[in-house]
């Protein structure tokens, strides 16, 4: 064994023995540099880090949980995290799972739900044991400011008021829904048989993993970066734009029971908005890669063939049946853009 | 475009320094927390200035000196993989 060699191996070595956990790192190093080891910052009163380093790391102990049910499936759960996920992506998962306290509960089937997770208290209750793997990738994506009494969840901020949890500036629940859906149907749901929930928040999120790819997703959601989603989307859509396209998938998610007596006005007004903003941004993003040569012009009209295809031209929730995509809006659309292509405009017929 | 994430001294007197943090990781053996960063300044060859200090997650007081030589070649691989 040459030198390199034993070093290599040594080295690994010593990481297994003594392991260091990254929790962040930033852009890479692309300039020489010297580390000062002798400086040490003045007479600090305060140290402000940003919320998602204020953690510490534990070694994961689920021997509280009693329902030995309940704890095979934290255990499966917390295998495939590790397995799946770096340690950065981590830290809000390792913050959260040795407290966290599991209770069956029925009453939440009162609104609605076979589980809930209270990021406040770290708290699931649940009905059905299949809800679980939800709620768990809620517990492994949350932390709790508890000075601004803000919950940063997934995609989603929620200020918990002193008098009522729901009085304050939320935003992005009906994404963080949708996304925390299709993590536990995609990681275990899916091939144990259990059915999708939040489907139309689903759907939405899939569209939206065209444009934000799925890596950067699922690192932007375990961290809890509501606002690294909102500077990815930046590129292709302003702000303003993305701002009423999260907050549209809200009202969506909102309403979602009362919608299932009546046909709302509202809901279907921000239907149509919410498929328009992935359209749009998704073509942004394909015009982009064109000028900077990444994809042909045939490759540019055939992705957009295929996403107008898979986002569909409308949804059904509860009772009612929204139609988003009429012939007539989706040429607006691509005429707003400048697509004038035949393939397309007929795609758009049928 | 990847966030920036920013760590804000405030001294005694209630002046504020932004640092740039470039890592953050937690060390197994010392079962202390670590961060690398820097103000963006460089020195007179051109080099990048790079700091590194203990932080302590539920402290928001306290940024200790990092003591032992173990600890900064812990630092120093980190940066090397940042390369």
């Amino acid at each position: 064994m040459d030198i390199d060699k034993i070093m290599k191996f040594s080295e690994i070595f010593i990481e297994c023995l003594i392991p260091v956990i990254s929790l962040y790192t930033s852009r890479k190093l692309s300039s020489t540099y010297v580390l000062h080891k002798d400086y040490k910052p003045k007479d600090i009163s305060k140290v402000n880090l940003p919320v998602e380093l204020r953690q510490k790391y534990t070694d994961v102990d689920v021997s509280h949980i009693a329902s030995s049910k309940v704890k095979k499936v934290v255990l499966e759960f917390t295998t495939l995290l590790i397995e799946k996920f770096p340690p950065e992506l981590l830290s809000n998962f390792y913050n959260n799972i040795n407290e966290i306290n599991i209770k069956k509960n029925h009453g939440v089937l009162l609104i609605a739900a076979d589980g809930m997770y209270s990021c406040k208290k770290n708290k699931i209750n649940y009905s059905a044991i299949n809800s679980i793997y939800h709620e768990l990738f809620h517990m492994a994506s949350s932390v709790y400011n508890e000075r601004k009494r803000l919950c940063y969840s997934g995609f989603s901020q929620v200020y918990y008021s002193p008098i009522n949890r729901y009085v304050g500036n939320n935003i992005g629940f009906g994404i963080n829904e949708g996304y925390t859906e299709l993590m536990a149907y995609r990681y275990f749901e899916r091939e144990r048989g259990i059915p999708i929930t939040y489907e139309f928040e689903v759907g939405v999120v899939e569209h939206l993993e065209k444009i934000i790819d799925q890596k950067e997703m699922e690192k932007l959601y375990l961290t809890a970066n509501l606002m690294g989603l909102i500077n990815n989307l930046e590129e292709y859509a302003s702000l303003d734009d993305i701002l009423d396209f999260i907050t549209r998938v809200d009202l969506v998610n909102n309403h979602y029971i009362d919608n299932f007596i009546f046909p709302n006005n509202k809901m279907k007004e921000s239907i149509i908005s919410i498929y328009r903003f992935l359209l749009k941004t998704y073509i942004v993003k394909l015009e982009k890669q064109l000028d900077r040569e990444i994809i042909t012009k045939e490759e540019f009209l055939d992705k957009i063939k295929r996403y107008i295809k898979a986002l569909g031209t409308s949804v059904k929730i509860g009772r009612h049946i929204y139609e988003y995509f009429t012939r007539e809006n989706l040429f607006a659309i691509l005429k707003e853009i400048n697509i004038d292509n035949e393939e397309i405009v007929n795609l758009c017929r049928k | 475009m990847k966030e920036k994430k920013i760590m804000k001294l405030t001294d005694k007197n209630g002046e504020e320094i932004e640092y740039e943090i470039m890592s953050t990781f937690f060390f197994a053996k010392t079962k202390k927390n670590y961060v690398i960063y820097t103000d963006n300044t460089k020195d007179k060859q051109g080099n990048l200035n790079i700091y590194a200090s203990i932080y302590y997650p539920s402290d928001d007081t306290r940024l200790d000196n990092i003591e032992t030589e173990e600890e900064w070649n812990v630092v120093e691989s980190i940066l090397e993989k940042l390369k």
